[in-house]
């Protein structure tokens, strides 16, 4: 995602739609769903990269 | 506490006949924002009915109670939810900010001819318009706002102006 001149826009690839034409082309309720949807990843994401640096966080303790 | 279900949230409140429109982050979304937003504001009717609704589903049906970890378990009331201070609650389908009024002293019948219906789950649900929230963050100077601003202002363009051909 880039931002030119106060427009927020994709990099285009083979795609001329933006992110908001994208939000755009879903109802309201679908819009609200995509919302939880990158939520739930996010959490996904979080719980991973924690669950990750535990094993550091454990090597780093016993060494001290 | 599960994963955010904020659509479930809103239809929540909505099936309950509480008065309120949604405004923040997810009020731009519902318009085509491609923003992500964590949590649900909305502003409530302060009548003492509509009060007693929303707090009989917040504590009842959302097992809500205020966002500090730290002390004991405090329950929202008809008597917070009268003023019109901010509310920032857990709920069992994620955080809600109950809010009275908003800046400007804005409560919901002020915001109410500056909102637009939505459906969610066959629930018909006030959002606050996208042209009234950029409004509302060009007043703030928070670094957080000022970069939401810039998504917020295109998706307005884009929406109130002719598409490219």
């Amino acid at each position: 995602m880039s931002v030119t001149r106060g427009r927020l826009e994709i990099v285009k690839y083979d795609s001329d739609v933006t992110l908001i034409d994208a939000m755009l082309a879903l109802t309201p309720e679908e819009r609200i769903d995509q919302n939880d949807r990158m939520l739930r990843t996010l959490e996904e994401l979080r719980d991973g990269l924690a669950r990750s640096e535990e094993p550091h966080r454990d090597a780093r303790q016993s060494r001290r | 506490m599960g994963s955010p279900d904020l659509k479930n949230l809103i239809a929540t409140l909505a099936s309950h006949d509480v008065e309120f429109i949604v405004v923040g982050g997810l009020a731009a979304v519902a318009q085509g924002a491609p923003i992500v937003t964590q949590d649900v504001d909305i502003v409530h009717r302060r009548t003492p009915e509509n009060i007693a609704r929303l707090v009989e589903v917040l504590v009842h049906t959302l097992d809500a109670r205020h966002r500090d970890r730290t002390g004991p378990v405090i329950r929202p009331t008809v008597e917070v939810l009268s003023g019109s201070g901010h509310s920032l609650l857990q709920t069992n389908l994620g955080p809600l900010d109950v809010l009275g009024a908003i800046e400007g002293g804005r409560d919901f019948d002020a915001l109410l001819p500056r909102s637009r219906l939505i459906e969610i789950r066959s629930h018909r649900v006030h959002v606050l318009e996208l042209a009234m929230l950029v409004e509302l963050k060009r007043g703030s100077t928070r670094p957080k706002d000022q970069l939401v601003l810039l998504v917020l202002e295109d998706t307005l363009r884009r929406t109130t102006e002719p598409h490219d051909p």
